[in-house]
């Protein structure tokens, strides 16, 4: 049986879905799962992750760990994989587990794999998919090393909330204390706004809206929406939205998994910087408007007639639930 | 007159003289080299159009007046400086006389009338210079107490020769002459004053002198004219008046044909070139030596700003100030750029390694201690340039201004790697899809979906290959040009085919802002796509492409007959193969793409072809033809934001509107684009339709 180890990633004291997600994969894929988890405050985490699909639990807890930084995280990562004789080490999509990866597959001698959508266990080799060029294609890719690194992509997998493991708690020594560097304190930047590339759902505002009381109709559906808010260069470029804010080839470029165009026509400029979103939603009154080429779903119509419309069935369907 | 007076200031005046010039010179000689000596007689024949002719001074009907002054001025000083010839003879040889031009011959007397009247005529002129500066205060001018000093020396001549002239009159006419002065006098033509009335006028003025006073004013006035005019020699290589020296070699050491030198084609595999930092221009000493006159000869007249889209919109190039930025580094750094050209010819490409190297640290060190990209020019200046070309068309010297911004970019861009971040999607967008805006390379020929358009893969046995380019292949408002396009082709009966998805971005855009190995590698893609098809004709709609496919692909083994799609229609009309009729119904104006005109010079195919299709023919605007006003798109600014000061389209599309025009025509998609927006921008896209001349011409076939 294929051994897999897990890496727990932590928000702010919480498991991200990614973790859940994996650990569902290998145990549907009929593997022994572990999880590692790293952090200062991160031994109450044990039950959850457990719960999550893991058998075993290694923790690293230790105030010097309290804040990310590739070398020791990765040592320890190095070293609950060595205990757990694990076979398959995988990180989900992120900056941290980007920047570990191809770190614990030096120090394990192991072939690393990023952006994986998917893992093939049952022939001689370990296969995985992943995408190339862009996008463009997938690559089905045979690895010849005994053990592999894998970085997956952000929900390549599923959770599956049937799927549970058991409470085994091993806890792992701090690693020797010869960094490099030492992380003093986070920075973050205090925005109480929602990121645009990391929204989920992007509301976007253009010319249509034609001013400040447009902007703020918009604004509305985005905040009901819990949505990033953008905006087309039009709408920069009159002054009403800073810079920042701006979707397109100069700008912002943006994937969500819904993104809503209002009153934007969309000019080439600024399909540049959405049309790799997975859903697009369009409002533009003319039904000439190129907007309409790449969306999913388009309304035709004034913006000031249908923005209120949706706002109103969003409210009642949020009642509903 | 004197003699030894006349060696000693002769002498004193031409040795500092020949000391400052071959300074100046020298300099020049340690810069990097240019090859500009070819074609000799198109170069002389430059010398005679632009500075003999003065054409960009007296031939633009905006600065006519002005332009008439210095041409006048200009004109005026080549008449005397025959006349000074002969003062200097005179200084030797009291009476001397010219070969040809003594008082044997009617052509002495010709010229004597000539000069008298140039005189006066210069004068005016200077009076009205001055008159323009103190008192009009054109915004262009830098109103600085150099200009002034010259203006006063220029009168100071003019005044002390007529007086000198009119003292030597009365002498002669008035006081019996006690001297024994000489002066023409043939019995055919009569006596010389006959000839130079305003001479005349002059000895009237101080014909209340006496005989003796009269003798003194002569004198003085020689010699003020003499020493004045040895002066004004000296002072010239000093300030931006150089030009009086400078612009007829500048002129004659023109680009020749291209309007300006095209980037130069750095070879990127050269590992000492990327270690050297020669790459671009990165360092005052890596100006060329004509860049180097170029310097030595703008005049500060600030033609070029007062044409320039970004000035004018408030952005902080100022061609003006960017001259004079440069020359002001170049002259502090000259001692340092001989040094080190002697220490380059020092280089012996088979020494030992280590003195090669002892000799490169010692280059180092004489590098400038400014960053020439950074504290001589500021970035925002340099990346604000759309590469336009309006600073060089109206230039009076020819001095290439564009040439310098690029390779300053390519420095930024491969050296410095200090470009603008937001041109990075653009950039991956061409090297992974051929296009900037990084659509899938799959989607290029999909605009042409059930036009029965011919593929080249299909059947490359076709007269002319149609490259669309990327507007025309994904952007939905240029896929309707291309549409139109092919309707006429179609209409007219060529054969022709398309590249397709082969067909990727000339990498116009990526050489513009500096990225020269993008560039080569867009343009050795296509140039191995189009000989693999063996394309002779190619006809384009995009003067970008136009201008990359036909200007710059050439040195890399693509040379191909390049059209734009305005010129193609043209010869249809003319060939009879195409017949328009006149029912456009609407006021037409035309928008000349700086590609297409400033760079190919077509102005006149568009023209005619809207003229074809208007019965009320096309209603100029104010900046047209040679002086049409940028859309703001050019040199990568497409790809850039805009954000200081007013945006280039809008201030062209207010330009528009004022017009009071129904419908304005392009040749170009990135300027459909900015007008277009421009118009959304004013909300009077309704109003005011921008239209490509292939769609126009497609709806107005018979």
């Amino acid at each position: 049986m294929a051994k897999v180890l897990v890496v727990a990633e932590i928000k702010k004291g919480n498991i991200k879905s990614s973790t859940t997600e994996l650990l569902s994969k290998a145990k549907s894929l009929g593997a022994e799962a572990a999880t590692v988890a790293i952090g200062a405050d991160v031994g109450a985490l044990a039950p959850e992750l457990a719960n999550a699909g893991s058998d075993t639990q290694y923790i690293l807890e230790d105030a010097g760990m309290a804040f990310f930084s590739a070398g020791p995280y990765a040592s320890a990562v190095v070293d609950a994989a060595k205990q757990f004789e694990a076979d398959l080490i995988w990180f989900g999509f992120s900056e941290s587990g980007k920047a570990m990866a191809p770190r614990v597959a030096a120090q394990l001698d192991a072939a690393c794999a990023t952006e994986i959508t998917d893992i093939d266990l049952s022939g001689k080799h370990v296969e995985v998919i992943r995408p190339a060029i862009t996008n463009k294609v997938m690559q089905r890719v045979k690895v010849n090393t005994p053990k592999l690194v894998a970085v997956v992509r952000a929900g390549a997998f599923e959770a599956d909330t049937g799927i549970t493991g058991s409470e085994n708690v091993v806890k792992l020594a701090a690693p020797e204390a010869d960094l490099k560097a030492v992380i003093e304190e986070l920075v973050s930047e205090a925005s109480g706004e929602i990121d645009l590339a990391d929204a989920d759902v992007v509301v976007s505002v253009g010319r249509g809206a034609k001013d400040q009381a447009g902007i703020d109709l918009v604004r509305e559906l985005a905040n009901d929406l819990n949505a990033g808010f953008g905006s087309s260069r039009a709408m920069v470029d009159g002054g009403f939205m800073a810079h920042n804010k701006q979707v397109g080839q100069t700008g912002k470029i943006v994937a969500p998994t819904l993104y809503i165009a209002i009153g934007i026509s969309g000019a080439i400029q600024h399909l540049a910087g959405m049309n790799g979103s997975k859903v697009i939603l369009a409002v533009n009154k003319d039904p000439e408007a190129p907007i309409f080429n790449v969306a999913d779903y388009g309304i035709v119509g004034d913006l000031f007639e249908v923005v209120p419309l949706l706002r109103e069935e969003i409210a009642k369907q949020k009642r509903k639930r | 007159m004197n003699p030894i007076l006349m060696s000693l200031l002769l002498l004193v005046a031409l040795a500092i003289f020949g000391r400052t010039m071959y300074q100046k010179i020298r300099l020049l000689m340690a810069l990097e080299p240019a090859d500009r000596f070819d074609n000799i007689k198109k170069r002389f024949k430059n010398v005679v159009v632009f500075a003999i002719g003065q054409k960009r001074l007296v031939g633009r009907k905006k600065e006519r007046a002005s332009g008439l002054m210095h041409a006048l001025i200009f004109w005026g000083f080549c008449i005397l400086l025959i006349r000074s010839v002969n003062l200097y003879g005179e200084g030797f040889v009291s009476g001397f006389q010219l070969p040809l031009l003594g008082e044997d011959s009617i052509l002495g007397y010709v010229y004597m009338a000539l000069k008298d009247i140039m005189e006066a005529v210069v004068l005016l002129m200077v009076l009205y210079a001055l008159f323009r500066r103190a008192v009009q205060k054109p915004k262009r001018l830098h109103n600085t107490w150099e200009a002034y000093v010259v203006l006063g020396l220029i009168a100071i001549l003019m005044i002390s020769d007529l007086l000198y002239d009119g003292s030597r009159y009365n002498l002669i006419m008035l006081h019996g002459n006690p001297a024994q002065l000489h002066y023409f006098d043939n019995p055919t033509y009569g006596s010389e004053f006959l000839w130079t009335p305003i001479t005349a006028g002059a000895a009237a003025l101080v014909s209340g002198m006496g005989a003796e006073a009269l003798g003194v004013a002569m004198v003085a006035m020689f010699w003020l004219h003499i020493i004045t005019q040895l002066t004004f020699l000296n002072i010239l290589p000093l300030g931006k008046h150089f030009h009086v020296i400078t612009s007829l070699p500048n002129v004659f050491f023109k680009n020749l044909g291209y309007p300006h030198q095209t980037p130069k084609l750095l070879d990127l595999e050269d590992e000492a070139a990327w270690e050297d930092e020669t790459l671009g221009l990165n360092h005052i000493h890596q100006l060329n030596w004509k860049q180097g006159l170029d310097l030595y000869t703008c005049t500060e007249c600030g033609r070029c700003k007062e044409v320039c889209p970004t000035y004018t919109t408030d952005k902080p190039l100022n061609l003006y100030d960017f001259n004079d930025a440069l020359k002001k580094e170049m002259l502090a750094n000259a001692d340092n750029i001989i040094k080190r050209a002697g220490l380059v010819r020092r280089i012996d490409p088979n020494g030992e390694a280590n003195q090669i190297e002892k000799i490169k640290s010692e280059m180092i060190d004489l590098n400038s201690s400014k960053q020439l990209v950074g504290d001589v020019i500021a970035l925002d200046t340099l990346w604000a340039c759309t590469t336009c070309r309006a600073c060089e068309s109206v230039c009076p010297v020819t001095i290439e201004h564009v040439p310098r911004i690029i390779a300053m970019r390519q420095g930024q861009t491969l050296m410095a790697e200090a470009y603008p971040k937001e041109l990075n999607p653009s950039l991956k967008g061409l090297e992974r899809n051929g296009n900037p805006w990084g659509i899938g390379y799959d989607k290029r020929a999909d605009w042409a979906d059930g036009l029965n358009v011919k593929k080249m893969a299909e059947d490359s046995d076709v007269d002319y290959l149609l490259w669309v380019g990327c507007a025309g292949s994904f952007d939905d408002r240029s896929k309707k040009v291309s549409q139109g396009l092919v309707k006429i082709l179609q209409h007219a009966g060529v054969n022709f085919a398309i590249l397709g998805t082969e067909e990727k971005c000339t990498g116009d855009f990526a050489r513009r802002v500096g990225n020269e190995m993008l560039y080569q590698m867009m343009a050795e893609e296509n140039i191995a796509t189009l000989n693999g098809y063996q394309v002779k004709n190619i006809i384009t709609a995009c003067p970008h492409c136009l201008n990359t496919l036909k200007h710059e692909f050439p040195p890399l083994g693509g040379s191909y007959n390049v059209i734009h799609h305005t010129e193609f229609i043209h010869k249809l009309i003319i060939e009879g193969k195409l017949h328009l009729n006149k029912s456009f119904d609407g006021v037409l104006t035309y928008h000349d793409p700086c590609y297409l005109g400033r760079y190919h010079g077509v102005y006149d195919q568009p023209r005619f072809i809207l003229n074809s299709l208007s019965s009320q023919g096309v209603h100029e605007l104010d900046r047209c033809k040679q002086e049409s006003f940028c859309c703001g798109a050019g040199g990568g600014r497409m790809w850039m934001e805009e954000t200081i000061g007013k945006r280039i389209n809008q201030e062209r599309a207010e330009e528009i509107v004022a017009k009071d025009t129904s419908h304005v025509a392009v040749g170009c998609p990135f300027c459909l684009t900015m007008i277009e927006d421009g118009m959304k921008d004013l909300e009077k896209e309704e109003e005011i339709r921008t239209l490509d001349i292939a769609e126009l011409v497609a709806a107005h076939m018979i």
